[in-house]
């Protein structure tokens, strides 16, 4: 293993005055051709372990910039990004998948999950290079799943797909677990029981846990909701009364 | 200018998007014309070239060497029902000098042994009916001139023999010397081999027409002749002239005659033929249909890729024919390309080719042609073979409603594989469950890329194992089974005695006679003429061999037949064969046969010396000896055998073995070099394509992995680990498959005169899987590329 890789390779604080995630006046510029896109605008966020976040914005806002930027998918354009206190804004590509594989849990808008493995083996995709990970079978447990654990996602329905990669994502008990529209591809009810199994298993695993849609509704179940337009912040609040999930109606 | 339409415009640019497997496929078809168009041209050019000389010089269809007989019955002769015309001729074999072989002027030849000469009679005042030689400059011969010669060009070439250089021939005690008049070539010696041959040796063998009243004087043949040729009527049946004129010949010491098939350089002319037609069909068909494959493939996943695009124009009123015709084109600009590239390399292969033929046949007048009608039948493959393979793909592009065109394919359905069903796989890792399901899950594909990947490297083995096999074949016979340095051949039988006098040669350390005697042999109603040799007991240069090359010592009484004898007439060891003597007092006798041998040389026979000329109802006697010969005094040596008047003709082993490695030498070069190169285009084309469809039909579910944090090393393994599996699976099944095409090919080949049996080294075994594998690896690297550009966020957003 290299030496970027070792640096973000640290043991997460869970000190709750230590945030997890600290970025500092992120911007992210494209350049579409002869135009300059800009889809972060300075970002100053704190994120802390155990938190369970909505980041509400409408399309374009730049929230799946940040989801990306945060996720160690993307890199900024200019501003700091420290995890656990080690910079990923200046961090190798190596170091960037090193930080992914140990620490960040993904869950798609579109679940992708890989058709030809199993429920189970979606789940072992993510625990066998894992260091030390949940029982692939126990995190199924968690999002209810237990029945149709050796189905492919071919057999799924579209919430049991989600749920799988929920369980997928929480598996490798990441630090950070990062979730872009989670429900967006699904009905009500559906999307219900899929935040059901995220705010289950968040609780469980006392992940820091980032949701980002923009289905207002959502952020009811949340202990804190950060609102993005045009790339900037513009409201950071916290849920002093969190709804559960089932009470939740769009 | 032509505007393009909007559609064709779209064509041109779906075939640039994808240019790098089109133009693997394009590869893998343009080797295919390139193979056809090289054969089959050559073979062409080859057989204008035969043809005309042929026709020109009016080439016989049968021929016969007899002892002796009177020109009267030659009246005879072309009475004969279904003969056309007759040319008696006399034809000697002599020793000859060459101006350079003077103390003061060293040979600027390298030429170990004497140089054998061919006397050929040419009637006194005319040109000869049959078999005439073409003359290519100077003038023919005087008429009733006693010293004037035309010789063969390549012996002309070797030694700088121009018009008015002296040739030397040793005849019957006295010096001849004969002067260069002309230089020609004939159709009778396309290929020329000398006595006791199978290379050509334009510098050791020499053909030197002359007028045949000059020759008769020199060896007492007024009046007489010792050869002759006929031509055929139109509804004349060859076998019952053979008969006829064999009836004829047989009190004259008649030595069997042959029709033209069997003339020794129109056979091997023909056989170079055959294989060419072999070859050109075989090669094209191997390329083609892998191309056809990968067509089918590679459309296969442009028009899944496009169903949206054909929703729309279908929506828009375009009819299905036109989407059809419309992807049609995008084939059809790759076949045409393919086409154009494999014509010019064809082209140039083909005229490479010819020219490395100019060595060994040798028509006075060979141009390469590439007939129109050659360049439009690979035209027409090229289109056939894409055609063929994008054929169920257009008709599904056509037949797509314009509805479900808009959806986007079904998700793939994947089941635990067969080997997981039975439960052997419960501790594979998941990504090797990712690999093996893939390769389940597309059956098709993975065979196709499995059987294409292996015919590369079986196409590259089989050629392989034809230079080995010719390798070993030459190597035993050299080293094993003739291991004489020099073999020395009388114009007569001599008493054994005569064997005394050649050891008293300079140079000669020792010398073993043998009694060559022809005859033909019969069981039943199949029957070969056959030199049958006889050796002594305990002789040590010519052993019997077994099919390991190892010496048989125990020589068993009664007659030795080669294996491919014995096969042609149908008998084993222990049976009887009649064997019809074609010298002395040609007997006809009943013999057993001893033991079956294998051997290089096809038909051939063996006895023990005393037993042969017993049964000849001679005493002992010899018509050449084997020698092995100081190298120092080989100078020595071959001055004193020209000048021995008893000595027809000398060959030297080492000689034949040099022209054998220059002849060969650069021919095999080429092949390995076009062999290698065919079977990385096939293997390339192959594994390029199915990684490049894999990549693009997984590189979402690849780039999700690398997300989850997969490196891009592990996610390599996904993809590139299945390659590896279909190209380890290629690997036995190509080299299976190599050895059958290489038995396949020597099959086809004529084995009456040559028999070379499949010989594989293991260095080429080697050689083919590391072939295969450097390729695949080459393919893989490309994918790899792109693999590493895999944009994630990308992946993130696309619906599956």
């Amino acid at each position: 293993m290299n030496r970027d890789a070792r640096q973000i390779d640290a043991a997460p604080a869970f000190d709750s005055r230590a945030p997890v995630l600290a970025a500092r006046g992120l911007t992210k510029t494209y350049n579409m051709g002869s135009v300059a896109v800009h889809a972060l605008r300075g970002v100053d966020l704190d994120l802390y372990a155990g938190e369970f976040a909505v980041l509400l914005g409408p399309s374009g806002s730049g929230k799946s910039t940040l989801l990306n930027i945060l996720g160690g998918l993307d890199e900024p354009t200019s501003g700091t990004l420290l995890y656990s206190g080690d910079a990923l804004d200046v961090a190798t590509e190596r170091a960037l998948t090193a930080y992914r594989r140990r620490h960040v849990g993904f869950v798609f808008q579109f679940y992708n999950l890989i058709p030809s493995l199993t429920a189970l083996e979606n789940v072992c995709l993510v625990t066998e290079i894992s260091h030390e990970p949940m029982d692939p079978e126990e995190a199924l447990l968690l999002v209810g799943l237990g029945e149709r654990m050796h189905h492919f996602p071919a057999q799924l329905s579209g919430g049991e797909q989600q749920r799988v990669a929920i369980a997928r994502a929480i598996a490798k008990r990441p630090s950070i677990l990062l979730c872009d529209e989670p429900t967006g591809a699904l009905d009500i009810a559906t999307g219900v029981l899929v935040l059901e199994a995220l705010s289950a298993a968040s609780r469980k695993t006392g992940t820091l846990t980032l949701v980002i849609t923009h289905n207002q509704v959502i952020a009811d179940m949340a202990n804190r909701v950060l609102v993005i337009a045009d790339g900037q912040l513009v409201d950071d609040r916290r849920n002093t009364h969190r709804k559960e999930p089932a009470e939740l109606v769009w | 200018m032509v505007r393009l339409s909007a559609l064709d415009r779209k064509a041109l640019r779906d075939v640039w998007r994808s240019r790098g497997q089109l133009a693997a496929i394009a590869a893998v078809v343009a080797s295919g014309i390139a193979t056809f168009v090289t054969m089959r041209s050559v073979l062409d050019s080859l057989a204008i070239a035969q043809d005309d000389l042929y026709t020109r010089q009016r080439f016989a269809d049968v021929f016969s060497s007899l002892e002796r007989a009177p020109e009267r019955l030659v009246r005879r002769i072309e009475a004969l029902d279904g003969v056309a015309r007759v040319e008696s001729r006399v034809v000697a074999n002599v020793t000859l000098r060459t101006p350079e072989d003077t103390p003061e002027t060293p040979r600027s030849v390298d030429l170990t042994g004497a140089i054998t000469g061919r006397l050929i009679s040419l009637p006194d005042t005319r040109e000869p009916r049959l078999n005439a030689p073409r003359r290519l400059y100077g003038r023919w011969p005087a008429p009733h001139s006693t010293e004037e010669v035309i010789v063969n060009q390549p012996f002309a070439d070797a030694h700088r023999l121009a018009p008015g250089a002296i040739l030397t021939a040793v005849v019957n005690e006295r010096q001849a010397e004969l002067r260069v008049v002309g230089v020609a070539m004939s159709p009778e010696y396309i290929l020329a081999l000398s006595p006791g041959s199978f290379v050509p040796d334009d510098a050791g063998f020499g053909l030197l027409w002359i007028r045949r009243g000059a020759l008769a004087a020199l060896f007492d043949m007024e009046g007489a002749f010792n050869d002759i040729a006929l031509t055929l009527t139109a509804d004349a049946r060859a076998a019952a002239v053979v008969t006829e004129l064999d009836r004829l010949l047989d009190p004259y010491g008649g030595l069997g005659a042959v029709e033209r098939k069997n003339q020794q350089s129109h056979w091997f002319l023909q056989n170079e033929l055959k294989q060419l037609q072999s070859l050109g069909a075989l090669l094209p068909t191997i390329f083609l249909s892998v191309a056809a494959f990968l067509f089918a493939m590679v459309l296969g996943r442009m028009i899944d890729q496009a169903r949206g695009e054909i929703a729309v124009l279908k929506a828009f009123g375009y009819s299905g024919l036109e989407i059809a015709v419309h992807f049609g084109k995008v084939v059809a600009v790759v076949a045409l390309i393919a086409a154009v590239l494999g014509l010019a390399a064809g082209h140039w292969m083909g005229s490479g080719m010819l020219d490395l033929y100019r060595d060994s046949f040798r028509f006075p007048h060979m141009e390469y042609r590439l007939a129109p009608r050659i360049a439009s039948i690979a035209v027409g493959l090229a289109s056939g073979a894409a055609l063929l393979g994008a054929w169920r793909s257009l008709a599904r592009a056509m037949r797509l409603p314009p509805a479900e065109a808009m959806r986007p394919p079904a998700p793939l359905r994947f089941r635990p594989t067969i080997v997981e069903r039975l439960g052997l796989s419960r501790q594979l890792p998941v990504t090797v469950r990712m690999i093996v399901r893939s390769v389940e899950r597309r059956p098709v594909r993975a065979l196709v890329s499995v059987v294409g990947t292996a015919a590369g490297g079986a196409l590259l083995l089989a050629g392989l194992a034809m230079l080995d096999s010719m390798d070993v074949a030459i190597d035993t016979q050299f080293r094993a089974a003739q291991r004489e340095d020099m073999t020395v051949a009388f114009n007569a039988p001599r008493s054994i005695a005569a064997l005394g006098d050649l050891e008293r040669f300079p140079g000669v350390r020792r010398a073993e006679p043998f009694r060559a005697v022809p005859a033909r042999i019969r069981s039943g109603n199949r029957s070969r003429l056959v030199s049958i040799e006889g050796c002594v007991r305990g002789a040590t240069q010519r052993p019997l061999l077994d099919t390991e090359g190892r010496v048989q010592v125990e020589w068993a009484p009664g007659l030795s037949l080669t294996e491919s004898l014995a096969d042609v007439l149908g008998v084993a060891a222990g049976d009887a064969v009649f064997v019809e003597y074609l010298e002395g007092e040609r007997r006809v006798v009943t013999e057993t046969i001893a033991a079956v041998y294998p051997s290089f040389v096809g038909l051939g026979a063996r006895m023990e010396l005393g037993a042969l000329c017993h049964s000849l109802g001679e005493g002992p006697s010899m018509n050449g000896a084997y020698l092995l010969v100081d190298a120092a005094r080989q100078a020595e040596l071959d001055t004193a055998l020209t000048e021995t008047p008893l000595v027809a003709s000398v060959t030297s082993k080492a000689r034949m073995l040099r022209q054998f490695e220059e002849l060969t030498g650069e021919n095999m070069d080429a092949m390995s070099f076009f062999l290698v190169f065919f079977a990385s285009v096939l293997v390339i084309g192959v594994i390029y394509n199915n990684a490049r469809i894999n990549l693009a039909e997984r590189s979402r579910e690849l780039a999700s992995m690398r997300v989850l944090g997969y490196t891009r090393a592990e996610v390599s393994t996904v993809l590139l680990g299945e390659l590896a599996l279909l190209t380890l699976l290629a690997l036995p099944l190509a080299l299976i498959a190599g050895r059958q095409l290489a038995l396949w090919t020597f099959q086809s080949m004529g084995t009456e005169v040559f028999v070379i049996d499949l010989k594989i080294h293991a260095s080429s075994y080697a050689r083919a899987v590391l072939v295969v594998v450097l390729a695949a690896t080459a393919a893989a690297l490309v994918v790899r590329r792109r693999l590493d550009h895999l944009d994630l966020i990308e992946a993130l957003k696309a619906r599956a």
